[in-house]
């Protein structure tokens, strides 16, 4: 599975297997990796004292000093390749349908024997309470928890403290009194926040009508007013074009995917995307450390709907670029999109998340977050706000202005 | 102070949009009346914005990468359009890919599946043609038959009439009964 290499850069395969796009009807591509749940030993000294170095790529092992990078998925499994020839579904084990419900997972360690329990819900390792071995879960399980892959943060915490500071520090003036004085961004917490990233081969045809101006002229109407006409050509539209799409990311938690800006601030996670998912590694719990994990509930039947509305979306935007010779515009009447093949991967993404619950008005608590991608550092947040400082902010401008336009209008009544 | 500047740069433009005339000044009241309300809404909108960004999202359409090809165009000229009022087309969405057209599918090829349900088909299509090429020879057979059977009833029908049916059967009805020959069976 993982096999030693210079740190900080991921390792490449010494053949790309051609297994690509996968020719079985079951269109499988497996990612699993066939080892038992437990240790997840150093391949050097066999310690399970095993973690990230660092904001690095690399794992390094606590006893032997031993250093490693896992294998990048796009080069063992030729995530980046053969878009085109795709047919169907492919589904790589980690994004494969989740068949059980169970989230407690027992683990019997290699070491003493002892039977440890790992929630899955939140975390895929836990340290043996007898021989402090660290257990991990070293496959995929049918609940969903374990991905295909994961993006290790490139940001550290301080960093990120840093950056969620300076983003409420603008914001302070109208923000509520309560999150002014409870705001501590040091209790931003690292999770790993399930997505699923999704390549896919399609073809968009659209039909409608484009005009080109072909003159433009002012027709004086009154003494002192005319109106401007426009002649213009009208033609039949159609595009029709092959559309490969490489790595959308799509939410694959109900709860995160649920985007509804009157009810919840979960926009805010969804803005920080995209991520370099190009780097993503095979899944090691080793990656995770002390972060905590959201586990994936929701399958590709759930999520494909959106995935295909977004790849119209691109598709439409792609195409933008042919039709600018139609200087009046374009008004498409008819879309279609005709998905030939999709490949799908599960992904864990680190994110930076701070959150402050705020009760409305109206009783009901809106959580508002803090995110920063953990990988290139972007930040964006919704701040509470001190609805009755920018009421009445808003009404003295209103007021000012009022000072200066209406005696203004007033005396222009008067006049006329 | 971007209200202030909202109204700055509206101004001029009502000036010029009212005209001269007592009909233009007493427009221009009209609007410097409600120019405060619409720069007071403009303020609480971008303020609540700044704080909230309830309208920031993932900008997949931008930033994922997607390789066009195989670009198809068909650019039908329709007809010339005189004295139209608006610069820009009616109903333009070119601009807007977030909004869906007024007809718009999806529509997903399930690939093996596909393949497979096709190939079942054409399975059960060969073994069908062996009956449907026997149709014809089954018709001809029928249709020689009965020229062999009007050849012979002239001769039955000078026969008495109490003389017993023929001991061979009528042969069976054809669907094709009366169809010229050579023309193809209508479906």
């Amino acid at each position: 599975m993982t096999h030693p290499v210079d740190p900080g850069a991921p390792s490449t395969p010494p053949s790309p297997p051609s297994a690509a796009v996968p020719a079985s009807p079951d269109q499988a591509v497996d990612t699993s990796t066939g080892r038992a749940h437990g240790h997840d030993d150093c391949p050097q000294c066999g310690s399970t004292e095993v973690s990230r170095k660092g904001n690095t790529m690399s794992l390094i092992c606590g006893f032997c000093r031993y250093e490693w990078v896992g294998s990048r998925l796009e080069d063992t499994h030729g995530l980046g390749d053969g878009i085109g020839d795709l047919a169907g579904r492919s589904i790589l084990t980690g994004a494969s349908d989740i068949t059980s419900a169970d989230a407690l997972v027992t683990i019997k360690c290699q070491g003493c024997g002892s039977e440890v329990v790992i929630d899955t819900e939140s975390a895929l390792q836990a340290r043996c309470h007898w021989c402090r071995s660290i257990l991990s879960i070293n496959d995929k399980i049918p609940n969903g928890a374990v991905p295909d892959g994961i993006l290790p943060f490139h940001i550290t915490k301080e960093d990120a403290i840093a950056r969620i500071a300076a983003f409420a520090g603008k914001r302070k003036f109208f923000a509520l009194k309560r999150f002014r004085d409870e705001f501590k961004p040091e209790n931003v917490l690292g999770v790993y926040m399930p997505y699923m990233t999704v390549d896919g081969n399609v073809n968009a045809q659209f039909h409608g009508k484009g005009e080109v101006q072909t003159r433009r002229y002012t027709v004086k109407t009154g003494e002192n007013s005319s109106t401007t006409y426009y002649d213009a050509n009208e033609f039949d539209v159609v595009r029709d074009f092959d559309l490969h799409i490489d790595d959308l990311i799509v939410e694959s938690s109900a709860s995160r995917s649920n985007i509804d800006n009157r009810a919840n601030t979960n926009n805010i996670i969804n803005s920080i995307l995209p991520y370099d998912v190009k780097n993503m590694v095979a899944f090691d719990s080793n990656y995770m450390g002390q972060m905590t994990a959201e586990k994936r509930d929701l399958n590709i039947d759930d999520v494909a709907r959106k995935a295909h509305g977004q790849f119209m979306t691109m598709a439409r935007e792609s195409i933008r670029d042919d039709i600018g010779g139609y200087d009046r515009g374009v008004r498409w009447t008819h879309e279609q999109l005709e998905v030939h093949g999709s490949r799908w991967a599960s992904v864990f993404l680190p994110v930076w998340l701070y959150s402050y619950a705020e009760r409305q008005d109206n009783g009901q608590v809106m959580v508002h977050y803090i995110a920063v991608n953990g990988r290139n550092g972007n930040v964006m947040g919704s701040v509470p706000i001190n609805k009755t400082r920018l009421w009445l902010v808003t009404l003295g401008v209103t007021a000012a202005t009022a000072v200066v336009a209406w005696p203004i209008g007033l005396a222009m009544l008067v006049m006329s | 102070m971007s209200g202030m500047a909202a109204l700055g740069s509206a101004l001029p433009a009502i000036v010029i949009a009212s005209g001269d005339g007592e009909g233009g000044a007493a427009l221009f009241g009209l609007v410097a009346f409600a120019v405060p309300f619409v720069v007071g809404w403009a303020t609480y909108r971008a303020l609540y914005r700044r704080y909230r960004n309830q309208d920031k999202r993932y900008l997949f359409e931008h930033t994922t990468s997607a390789t066009r090809s195989n670009l198809q165009r068909w650019d039908t000229f329709v007809r010339e359009r005189k004295r139209m009022r608006n610069s820009r087309i009616e109903g333009r969405n070119d601009n807007e890919p977030l909004k869906r057209a007024q007809s718009s599918q999806v529509r997903e090829a399930m690939g093996p599946r596909i393949a497979q349900e096709e190939r079942l088909a054409q399975e059960a299509r060969m073994a069908q043609e062996p009956r449907t090429a026997a149709e014809p020879r089954d018709a001809q057979v029928a249709r020689a038959a009965e020229a062999e059977r009007e050849a012979q009833q002239p001769r039955a029908a000078h026969e008495p009439p109490e003389t017993s049916p023929p001991a061979t059967p009528p042969p069976p009805a054809t669907q094709d009964g009366g169809r010229p020959e050579g023309q193809p069976p209508s479906s």
